[in-house]
């Protein structure tokens, strides 16, 4: 492997993803039913979980 | 080589400096390693293979062995005072390809990306889902801290070193290395601070009675002491979670970008995980046989506090094996508040989007350092009020790592199936099949555990089922 100018530094740069411009671009998903359905699923488990949580440390205290 | 060729060489090697030096300085460090890596790698040779290896392992190794923290020492000791050598020695054996499956695809989804884990979530799932992830990781950092604390007080005043004197010697401790080092020359500190976690190893040749004939029987029969019993359960959840933690899943993956891993790297960031998870349990099933052979039995008063177990094991074996053991627990702290405290620094930076790694000097990453340094002092001070509700405080840990591990591991698999980033980097359908099943059976356990909390006549009626 040689680096022996400028150019080939910025292209090591990018081909490494080491600037920012050259990361893989993420942006908001759409979601689809499947990740949808995944998202109720985690908001009910949570609710349940903190439900049971206050309840077992209404016990506790 | 003519004299004129080797000015331009030298010419072009200045420009090339000048270019690095041009760059942010968190940049230019890590395209330095960067550069250094890719020089061994075009080398070929079997010696530079090996730097090459030396070179690119760290993440997994350290998350794995801060997994193994003070508060995972004292509950690896506690499940071998409680149940000896019997069921946790294959249990443990089964979590280790549990801990290297969840941990490996956060290597590829950070080599892949080059974004931490929070920065994914926050910009692919929006911000509710990246502030309750953030929200969550955060306050468990918080309080994991105060248990690291914990244990880094209790075994350094085995030595005679009071509370206060501890706490803020190691405070500094983990700011200077997190302030003043590079990423590459913090990880290999940390991970020489880490090897010390191999103490409990060696320890196992001080034991009386070296009963390799029961563990050996414990793989066939997988025998559970006294029964399935609701402790037994606790117990188990407990080391579900020392296993495997939220808090590992952000800081392999933010290591990971933030050494600069590539695509090509993946096999060795693999291998790094391998070497990490076999370790993690290696110590874990020595802590278990530790005090599962020397305190299991024993009635220590009804409580089975690391004070209790401590004067047990050295009663036993000694004082000396004993202080090795304290020191041990000290190094288990230590190494887990220096790598909670990045992973504190590491994804709040990413979900806000400040500058983030601990290349930046102090003066160009106070906001990366602050919030994570003031959690630290914060925990510590914490540990030092007379009378803390301790025992409240380690519940509400578990139950907070408890709630958020499935969904950390759902976005943990999201993410691994979204081709918009990963590409052909996906995961494959095995893999998904076990990802899904590791969340199943945390559900369950969370399940179980949120009933035996909050209805516990109904989860004794369930384990009297068994």
């Amino acid at each position: 492997m040689k680096i022996e100018n400028e150019n080939e530094l910025h292209e090591f740069m990018v081909s490494e993803g080491l600037e920012d411009l050259s990361k893989v671009p993420v942006e908001k998903v759409k979601f689809g039913r499947g990740v949808k359905v995944a998202f109720w699923f985690l908001r009910i488990y949570i609710i349940l979980m903190v439900f049971l949580v206050i309840v077992g440390f209404s016990h506790v205290v | 080589m003519s004299s004129w060729k080797k000015h331009v060489r030298e010419r072009l090697k200045k420009d090339i400096e000048r270019q690095l030096n041009s760059l942010p300085v968190d940049l230019k460090y890590r395209t330095e390693d960067r550069l250094h890596i890719e020089f061994h790698r075009a080398k070929k040779t079997r010696l530079s293979k090996l730097e090459l290896f030396f070179m690119l392992i760290g993440p997994g190794i350290l998350v794995m062995i801060a997994d193994n923290d003070a508060g995972g020492v004292i509950t690896y000791a506690q499940t071998g005072a409680i149940f000896g050598i019997g069921f946790f020695i294959p249990f443990m054996i089964v979590m280790l390809p549990v801990a290297y499956f969840v941990q490996e695809m956060t290597v590829r989804l950070g080599a892949v990306t080059h974004r931490g884990h929070a920065e994914l979530i926050w910009k692919r799932y929006g911000k509710f889902w990246g502030s309750f992830s953030l929200g969550d990781l955060v306050i468990a950092n918080f309080l994991t801290l105060i248990t690291e604390f914990i244990g880094i007080t209790v075994g350094m005043s085995i030595f005679g070193i009071p509370r206060i004197i501890s706490a803020v010697a190691f405070v500094l401790m983990v700011i200077a290395i997190q302030l003043f080092l590079r990423y590459y020359t913090w990880e290999r500190i940390s991970l020489f601070i880490a090897a010390f976690n191999l103490v409990f190893v060696p320890l196992l040749f001080f034991l009386p009675h070296p009963s390799l004939g029961r563990i050996l029987d414990s793989f066939a029969t997988w025998k559970v002491s006294g029964g399935v019993s609701s402790l037994f359960i606790y117990v188990l959840l407990a080391n579900v979670g020392t296993t495997i933690a939220p808090w590992m899943l952000f800081f392999q993956q933010s290591s990971v970008v933030d050494k600069g891993l590539t695509k090509d790297d993946i096999k060795l960031g693999q291998r790094d995980t391998l070497i990490g998870s076999t370790v993690m349990v290696i110590v874990a099933i020595a802590i278990i046989i530790l005090t599962g052979t020397t305190v299991f039995g024993l009635d220590p008063g009804g409580t089975l506090g690391i004070d209790n177990i401590l004067q047990i094991f050295a009663a036993r074996v000694g004082t000396f094996p004993m202080e090795l053991f304290a020191l041990g627990l000290v190094e288990a702290g230590f190494i887990a508040a220096i790598a909670i405290s990045a992973s504190t620094s590491w994804a709040m930076s990413e979900a806000f989007g400040w500058k983030k790694s601990i290349n930046l000097p102090a003066r160009e990453g106070v906001m990366f350092y602050l919030p994570s340094f003031a959690a630290l002092a914060v925990a510590a001070s914490i540990t030092l009020i007379p009378n803390a509700p301790l025992g409240y405080l380690n519940l509400t840990v578990q139950v907070i790592a408890t709630i958020f591990m499935p969904a950390a591991m759902l976005f943990l698999l999201l993410l691994l199936n979204d081709k918009g980033i990963m590409g052909s980097m996906v995961n494959k359908k095995w893999q998904n099949v076990i990802g899904f099943s590791i969340i199943g059976f945390l559900i369950l356990m969370n399940g179980l555990y949120g009933i035996s909390v909050a209805l516990p006549s109904v989860f004794n009626h369930l384990v009297g089922l068994l």
